[in-house]
């Protein structure tokens, strides 16, 4: 089990939703390490833990970014059984993942409404009939 | 002789019957003072307990008060909000975990303000938009939404500190 935090490999001032509203957005913290953890977890076949405490706080939107990108790139299916959250500090934000953001981003990706991506960030790995594939997969846009 | 005198004729008199009367008399009175003593002890142990949780929970209602009176009078400064939410989420979480576990009170109560009150705040449009500024200004829309927040929790906080002092 390969276990991250957002404090380690990331930031301790997690901000807004999207890069062109602050640094250190949830696309940011998605394309720049979940992704790539994730991506590396899926072909190890492990699980991968992303610990959301000692931080100095998060807004509901950043972690639905993250968390939600992941579950529209890898699937509902892929992504809960093979992700553990710890968020010990702040119960709820666990609860506010799994039981809002995984569905509301599955019904996403099955209606097919691609994300938002507000800067220009590096090709991200993305599950395509069970295989990984690496591309940019959308452009940015302005909101 | 006088007093003294007559009580130590008393004494001498007893019989072993009225010393062993007089033995449980005392013992009685002991026991029904200790009693007395442990459960007032007891009953004031629960009240100073219960005051200091009605206490917390109105230190955290003041708390958030004051966080609105800064929003209305667009003093909050953008990036320093969410490490306050989160140090007011810790708050509650802890005082909410002892009061459920001392009083069965619904652990949930205030979740209102932990989760709706602070996505009513992170999501709203002005304060994205001056998410990078020293002061956020929210607009009449912005302010009613919270007067309406605040309209319909109000009383959470009553709620809870009525549960406290009912609690048995």
């Amino acid at each position: 089990m390969k276990t991250i935090s957002v404090l380690d490999s990331f930031s301790e001032f997690p901000a807004l939703r999207h890069c062109i509203i602050s640094d250190k957005s949830g696309e940011e913290f998605y394309h720049r390490v979940l992704n790539k953890k994730f991506k590396e977890a899926y072909e190890k076949n492990e699980k991968l833990t992303v610990n959301l405490d000692a931080t100095a706080g998060y807004a509901s939107s950043f972690l639905d970014e993250a968390f939600g990108n992941l579950v529209y790139d890898f699937t509902l299916d892929v992504v809960k059984s093979k992700i553990e959250i710890i968020s010990e500090q702040e119960p709820h934000w666990k609860e506010m993942i799994i039981n809002q953001t995984y569905p509301q981003w599955e019904k996403r990706r099955r209606d097919g409404k691609v994300p938002k991506v507000t800067a220009d960030h590096e090709p991200w790995y993305r599950l395509i009939n069970n295989e990984l594939k690496l591309n940019k997969w959308e452009e940015p846009v302005t909101i | 002789m006088g007093g003294a005198g007559y009580y130590l004729n008393l004494f001498c008199s007893f019989t072993p019957a009225d010393w062993i009367t007089l033995f449980g008399i005392l013992v009685n009175a002991g026991l029904a003072y200790w009693i007395v003593r442990t459960i007032q002890n007891r009953l004031t142990n629960k009240r100073v307990l219960k005051d200091h949780f009605i206490n917390e929970v109105k230190e955290i209602r003041n708390e958030y008060k004051t966080c609105l009176n800064n929003l209305y009078s667009n003093s909050t400064h953008p990036r320093r909000i969410i490490p306050w939410f989160k140090l007011m989420n810790i708050k509650i979480e802890d005082l909410m975990e002892i009061i459920h576990s001392k009083y069965c009170i619904d652990k949930n109560k205030l979740r209102p303000y932990q989760i709706e009150f602070q996505e009513l705040i992170t999501n709203n449009t002005d304060f994205i938009t001056h998410y990078n500024n020293e002061k956020v200004i929210f607009t009449e829309v912005s302010r009613s939404q919270f007067i309406k927040f605040q309209q319909s929790h109000n009383h959470i906080f009553n709620d809870v500190i009525i549960k406290i002092n009912d609690a048995k």
